[in-house]
């Protein structure tokens, strides 16, 4: 299998305000991405020759995102091959992927990956939670919420590694923390590890602060191959992949009902990272990566990213981020951005939001959040209990 | 020689106690308590428990199960059969349900001993179970409790029956109309003496007088009676001493209808030696009287759970709302019938689901329940052997649930590593939750989950052994 790492450039990358956008449509944030992106790029919506969508739940609003449709009407993208992607939490990374082979195959020249996802037209519990109630097999996995996916994996961690709430508490404070200096997260509000803990609890041992809220949002990049780049006049430098790896190493049920799995860890995102840091010929991600978007949709996530991308043994998790090492400043800071837990979980939206921040960051223009001489950047975006992931490294042109 | 080969008893955790009770309608004081079926359990599934329990320690195999109860889930919809997949019994065993009386296990149990001294059925299952709901505030509240009981019938029992003795008497006691919630009952003096009185003084006399016997004679009655006072009544219009009465535990359960005398039965089979003589009274529209004799067998059998245990392993009811909500009485009474679900799809995998079989990967030994077709720890295409997957386990990981809707929350959801292999995850019933933790050695119960498209759908829980 040749490596494509190196090959593909985003020129442009946009992003709506993540939040609960009441004055917004699913199409009004399609729309703003979309052209946030298009106007990085310095291009036009006609050059755009083929486009991916990435939505994870479209029943949760107005059936928006069921497929590649609902990107065209919008935007008016006519005559071209729109696809819908849909890989649960990770179908943004899906989208770029995608998105990049047909690049690659030279079928296409400057192609869109769009993700967008509306779920505050309904009460997070008439969403997301009643969707866990309602559907899916009659008793299989029945009574698991989304947190409860993830507190199995945290009960466990803390049983086998010895880490325990007050490690998570430090890991949401700090991406509160950064999400303060983010003006597109959901929550802005700076956050003690004591507030975490004190917070009540939505599946022991998580409590809401240790999960992310139900945001609405989207976010855009516009690819096209590396050599191409410079045929554009982008408003910044292009950012270059070198590498990308996606794994489906689980089913829904199957992480669960195995008797061999320990928890703990997710082996998608060990294999992902994996295939990303090969493509990307990185040998020791904790030297040579600069800053990280991870999927902290609940905090044991991404303690859960340390060890699995390669930075730390499990064991040594609690103790990495009680040191600060992952703040900003830090050794590696991890979700400068404040992460899912400060800027929200728009589904789809959410591996191309990590996307658009790591590309402020390698080109020196993120602000208040700026990693100082950022020039490797990874995103981590896992979908399902663990069962997908993409990981994308990013480099500074 | 045919009799009781086995018995089995279930009584469900939660106790309410009757100060609870007077406490909410500012009445007396009162002491004891009822025995409560927890939100997810009913007259199915306490059946369940108990015949599980019976064929533990009773015979390999059955073929008739017959299942008798006043409160059954079910107006239409027979039981037995449902009983009879549970219990992973041969497929296409005869069944019978008896509904509507009180006196339903011991008329089960007559027509079972019929069946195997014809001839035509050799072990019989009987499970008899109850879940009556009182009307909130009237007297019955502190009288009813829920409990359920088996017993197989066959040859070479532990216990032979000598006389099985039987009236029917139209004599309107208690009932529940259909579409009625809640029992109601006959002025209670009128009733007691009328009704079970008469039934029982006569009747008793004509069991003994059919076979020569005296009451004196026999070394435990259980005396089936719809309250304390009547049973007290009846005691010593029978001249029958304190020692001879099985403790029907009427102050700590309530009277628990169907399965009452079963619960009799086993505290009998528990105190008797060999030679002694047993009889049941069994009331309601009528009376059976069985006379019973504890063969050399008794000697060798022990219940799979014994009373006292079942009455030490207790959880108390924080609150009278609380019983009310597992009743449904108050509260959202979750509104589940909008949650999916199937008949076909429960059809189809009925022995895996139901019966709770794995598949065996016969190339590197993997169980892999729900069963698969290919094996996700060697890729082989198996083949796969189907296996029956134990009912014990322990708890691998667990989430402790506050957003999922639930009567009792937290909904705790366990990840259970099964004893013999396989692992599974199931909702998690009668436990503390604050002390429910990775290693908690657990049971699997089978319970109700919700009533998705309109029927009661059932699947396996896990509880914890003992609480």
């Amino acid at each position: 299998m040749e490596s494509w790492g190196g090959k593909i450039a985003i020129i442009g990358a946009g992003c709506t305000r993540f939040g609960e956008n009441f004055d917004q449509s699913y199409d009004d944030m399609a729309v703003d991405a979309t052209l946030d992106a298009v106007r990085d790029a310095n291009i036009g919506l006609a050059d755009i020759d083929g486009a991916w969508l990435s939505t994870a739940f479209p029943d949760a609003g107005v059936w928006k995102g069921r497929s590649g449709m609902d990107l065209a009407e919008p935007l008016a993208l006519w005559d071209i091959p729109v696809t819908r992607v849909s890989n649960y939490c990770a179908s943004a990374g899906d989208a770029l992927r995608n998105a990049c082979m047909a690049l690659l195959s030279g079928a296409h020249d400057c192609v869109l990956a769009l993700g967008v996802e509306k779920l505050r037209d309904r009460s997070p519990q008439g969403s997301l939670v009643a969707m866990q109630v309602e559907t899916g097999h009659p008793f299989y996995q029945k009574g698991f919420t989304a947190p409860g996916t993830f507190s199995v994996q945290a009960a466990r961690h803390f049983h086998d590694n010895g880490t325990g709430r007050e490690d998570l508490a430090e890991i949401s404070a700090k991406n509160h923390d950064h999400g303060a200096l983010n003006p597109k997260a959901h929550y802005r509000s700076p956050m003690s590890a004591e507030q975490v803990l004190a917070a009540p609890m939505v599946a022991d041992p998580l409590t809401v602060l240790d999960c992310c809220p139900t945001t609405d949002g989207a976010a855009a990049v516009i690819l096209v191959r590396l050599e191409d780049a410079p045929k554009h006049e982008s408003a910044g430098p292009p950012v270059v992949i070198r590498g990308q790896g996606f794994s489906v190493s689980a089913g829904w049920d199957s992480p669960f009902y195995d008797p061999e799995y320990r928890f703990g860890g997710f082996r998608a995102s060990r294999v992902a990272g994996e295939t990303a840091y090969r493509e990307a010929e990185i040998s020791d991600p904790r030297e040579e990566i600069d800053l990280a978007e991870v999927h902290d949709c609940f905090s044991v996530s991404e303690l859960m990213a340390y060890s699995d991308l390669g930075f730390v043994e499990p064991g040594e998790s609690g103790e990495w981020v009680r040191s600060g090492a992952t703040r900003l400043g830090g050794e590696v800071p991890f979700n400068t951005s404040g992460g899912l837990l400060s800027c929200g979980h728009p589904v789809g939206a959410t591996g191309l939001r990590m996307l658009y921040q790591l590309t402020q960051q390698l080109r020196g223009t993120a602000g208040e959040m700026q990693v100082e001489g950022a020039r490797v950047g990874l995103a981590h975006n896992i979908g399902g209990p663990g069962a997908v992931a993409a990981v994308t490294i990013l480099e500074a042109t | 020689m045919h009799g009781i080969t086995s018995v089995g008893t279930f009584v469900p955790r939660y106790r309410l106690a009757n100060d609870l009770i007077g406490e909410s309608w500012r009445a007396e004081a009162r002491p004891g308590s009822r025995s409560i079926a927890n939100f997810d359990e009913d007259a199915f599934t306490m059946a369940v428990a108990a015949a599980e329990r019976c064929l533990a320690v009773g015979p390999e195999a059955v073929d008739a199960v017959y299942y008798a109860s006043t409160s059954a889930p079910y107006r239409e919809k027979a039981m037995a059969p449902m009983l009879a997949t549970v219990c992973d019994l041969r497929p296409g065993v005869a069944t019978g349900d008896f509904g509507g009386s009180l006196r339903g296990a011991t008329t089960a149990l007559g027509l079972a001993l019929d069946a195997v001294e014809l001839g035509r059925r050799k072990d019989v299952l009987v499970a008899a179970a109850d879940l009556r709901v009182p009307r909130p505030g009237a007297e019955l509240e502190l009288a009813l409790g829920d409990a359920a009981g088996a017993l197989t019938v066959g040859a070479d029992p532990i216990a032979a029956v000598d006389s099985f003795w039987t009236r029917s008497d139209d004599f309107l006691h208690l009932w529940r109309r259909d579409g009625d919630a809640y029992v109601d009952h006959a002025d209670t003096r009128f009733a007691r003496q009328h009704g079970y009185l008469r039934n029982v003084v006569e009747g008793v006399a004509a069991a003994l007088q059919e076979v020569g016997a005296e009451a004196s004679g026999f070394a435990k009655v259980v005396l089936d009676a719809p309250d304390p006072s009547s049973a007290r009544a009846a005691a010593k219009a029978l001249g029958l001493t304190a020692d001879q009465l099985v403790d029907l535990h009427h102050g700590e359960l309530g009277h628990t209808g169907t399965a009452g005398v079963l619960l009799g039965l086993q505290g009998a089979l528990e105190a008797v030696v060999p030679g002694d003589r047993i009889a049941i009274v069994s009331y309601g529209d009528g009376l059976d009287v069985v006379l019973l004799t504890a063969t050399e067998k008794i000697a060798d059998w022990a219940p799979a759970r014994t009373l006292s245990s079942q009455l030490g392993d207790r959880r108390e009811l924080d609150s009278f709302t609380r019983y009310c909500e597992f009743r449904g009485i108050v509260g959202a009474g979750e509104q589940t019938e909008g949650v999916f679900s199937s008949t076909a799809l429960l059809h189809r995998t009925q022995k895996q689901d139901v019966r709770l079989y794995g598949g065996c990967c016969a190339n590197c030994g993997q169980i892999h329940y729900p069963i698969v077709r290919v094996c996700g720890a060697c890729h082989s295409e198996g083949p796969f052997e189907e296996l029956k997957l134990a009912r014990s386990g322990d708890v691998f990981t667990l989430s402790k649930e506050r957003y999922f809707p639930t009567p009792d929350p937290p909904l705790v959801v366990s990840v259970v590593d099964l004893e013999g292999g396989g692992r599974i995850v199931l909702q998690t019933t009668d436990c503390d939750a604050a002390s429910f933790d990775i290693g908690t050695p657990v049971e699997l119960v089978y319970r109700r989950y919700h009533e998705g498209q309109g029927f009661h759908n059932y699947y396996w829980k896990c509880r914890p052994v003992e609480v």
